[in-house]
């Protein structure tokens, strides 16, 4: 038994070394000067939080005032904290869109008999299976034909529409396991179908709404294709493009764009930590379900 | 069901109409910005339209689509995705269903260990991408252990194989294997605890008071609780491998020479590197038929299996 224990430790270690190594390498070089980061060693010998400053420093809102003092990417790193700002924007308005879209639609295809549902629901499943790289180009001109190019709605309306999917049918799976015999009670007691379902039906249905938010701000978060295609300037850009922009520009140090990265992760990273149960539980109970 | 209050078949029209409105915003949207692309889409492929002659829209017929079919490009690209997908697939769903069988177990520091997995997953494409050009690139860290490795290897045995990194057009395809699998293995994970969650502990008793070993235990009694959710992890996993732009965005930029031109970057470049609107489109559909296609035959083998509900 006592070897089984150590067995189950020392794999489980390893495991997490996998899943953990390449980002944690980042991490640390992100806290390192360029040399000593060509030095190939693991640990900072002298950690420096130096990398960190220029994203930190005065930010710029503009394309315009870029300065000849600035240092290889520090211009685009002074745009960091309005990016930021952008990707928070979209990521949480792309949320709400996808929980209340997809809890109406989940909530009928899990509750209502009506014919053509199975038709509906593979609608949705063959949607997902579209990939963004095959309607690009109809879709960027759309977007341009109603002047919605570089702005946050162009972004917000591109994310729902390719997270909804997903949400609908996680959404399904999960109400599904919830009895029905609340909403009946509900109804009897005079509640209208609505009524039913946001006075009753929801708050009951909170952990797997809270799993399918979550999943749907970070697929936001860090979605880049139509982000990329749709957006030109620091006004709409989120990090994901804007971290790009360094593998653009020469000679900008790794360690410099390292930062950045453990920038762009952070929020996503700790969203992940504290709503873990909701989404292990959530996603995973519901796609099994 | 609601509560019997009228009639069955103005309940039925009730239902028709709620269940309607219910999905109107979301079909809407999804109608509008990906069901009204596909269609144009379908449309511009069959004229003959570049962005250097836009004055031009020329109906083709299916001349796209036979440039491309007679072109190297198209089947190196087709290759290249097929041997993407077709070792990041397995590779994921075995690395996860290992990983969550192990974080399946009760011991103490398992909700930590939990917490980790999430990582790769919260960690953006392009960001995925980035990392591992730093780690695989010249000085980076896993860079230095293989070439330390190589150079070992050789001494041992005498060879002389010579390594340049993601210069090789061999590793750097490979390179953007692991970096997909790295990133996809959590979310085939959670999928997987959650199934392995839903297994009755009752069945797991009984097999053991059987004297069921360890082994017979996974293969006759785990392994077929999990057929399905497998299904589901391969039947993602498939689309977002077929699919991977952002990773190779960062990673290689499709190089070495061509060596890692997925078929959604030759898309992309056709599109906004030659602006070959016409024959881009031609691509997309292409991709789009080959990802249903593939949906399809997964779905088909789901449903065989009668196990998904409507």
């Amino acid at each position: 038994m006592v070897k089984h224990r150590i067995g189950l430790y020392l794999l489980s270690f390893l495991a997490v070394l996998y899943l953990v190594t390449p980002f944690l390498w980042v991490v640390l070089v992100s806290f390192m000067e360029e040399r000593e980061a060509n030095q190939h060693h693991w640990i900072p010998r002298q950690p420096t939080f130096d990398n960190y400053w220029p994203y930190l420093a005065k930010g710029s809102v503009t394309d315009e005032d870029k300065t000849a003092g600035d240092a290889v990417g520090g211009f685009t790193a002074r745009q960091f904290p309005r990016a930021i700002i952008n990707s928070l924007i979209n990521a949480s308005l792309v949320m709400v869109m996808n929980l209340f879209f997809g809890s109406l639609a989940a909530y009928a295809l899990a509750r209502v008999d009506f014919s053509g549902k199975f038709v509906l629901l593979l609608f949705y499943l063959g949607t997902r299976s579209v990939p963004g790289v095959a309607i690009m180009v109809p879709m960027y001109l759309l977007i341009r034909g109603y002047g919605l190019l570089d702005t946050h709605l162009a972004i917000i309306l591109a994310h729902t529409t390719f997270t909804l999917p997903f949400t609908i049918w996680i959404l399904k799976g999960y109400f599904q396991t919830i009895p029905i015999d609340l909403e009946r009670s509900a109804r009897i007691d005079g509640c209208t179908r609505l009524g039913a379902l946001f006075r009753v039906f929801m708050p009951v249905a909170t952990p797997g709404m809270i799993a399918v938010g979550i999943f749907a701000f970070i697929s936001s978060w860090g979605e880049f294709f139509f982000a990329l295609l749709l957006t030109s300037s620091i006004g709409s850009k989120p990090v994901t493009v804007l971290i790009s922009d360094f593998a653009q520009e020469l000679q900008v140090d790794f360690t410099l764009i390292a930062a950045g990265g453990v920038l762009v992760v952070l929020i996503p990273i700790v969203l992940a930590f504290i709503f873990q149960r909701f989404i292990i539980h959530g996603i995973g109970g519901a796609v099994t379900g | 069901m609601p509560p019997k209050l009228r009639s069955d078949h103005i309940q039925q029209r009730a239902n028709h109409v709620f269940a309607l409105v219910m999905n109107l915003p979301a079909l809407t949207l999804i109608l509008l910005l990906i069901g009204y692309p596909v269609i144009v889409s379908l449309w511009t492929s069959l004229h003959r339209y570049n962005l250097r002659r836009p004055d031009t829209f020329d109906f083709v017929g299916l001349m796209n689509y036979v440039t491309i079919l007679t072109n190297h490009d198209f089947w190196h690209s087709i290759g290249v995705s097929f041997y993407f997908t077709a070792v990041s697939v397995p590779l994921t769903i075995l690395i996860a269903l290992g990983i969550a069988l192990l974080f399946n177990q009760e011991f103490t520091g398992r909700g930590v260990f939990r917490a980790l997995l999430l990582i790769p997953w919260a960690v953006p494409g392009v960001v995925n991408g980035l990392m591992w050009m730093g780690l695989l690139g010249k000085h980076g860290a896993f860079d230095t252990i293989i070439s330390n490795n190589i150079e070992l290897f050789n001494k041992l045995l005498g060879t002389n194989i010579d390594y340049i990194g993601m210069a090789s057009p061999v590793v750097a395809l490979n390179a953007a294997v692991a970096a997909h699998i790295w990133k996809n293995v959590p979310f085939a994970c959670i999928i997987f605890l959650a199934a392995l969650q839903g297994i009755p502990s009752e069945q797991y008793r009984a097999a053991r008071i059987d004297g069921a070993s360890t082994w017979k235990r996974f293969l006759h009694l785990t392994l077929p609780w999990l057929l399905h959710p497998i299904m589901i992890v391969a039947i993602l996993t498939t689309m977002n491998s077929f699919r991977v732009f952002d990773l190779i965005f960062a990673l290689t930029g499709g190089g070495p020479g061509d060596a890692t031109y997925v078929i959604a970057w030759q898309t992309y470049k056709e599109a906004f590197g030659r602006l070959n609107f016409g024959g881009a489109n031609a691509y997309s559909y292409l991709i789009t038929i080959i990802t249903m296609t593939l949906a399809i035959v997964y779905i088909r083998l789901l449903y065989r299996r009668g196990s998904v509900q409507g």
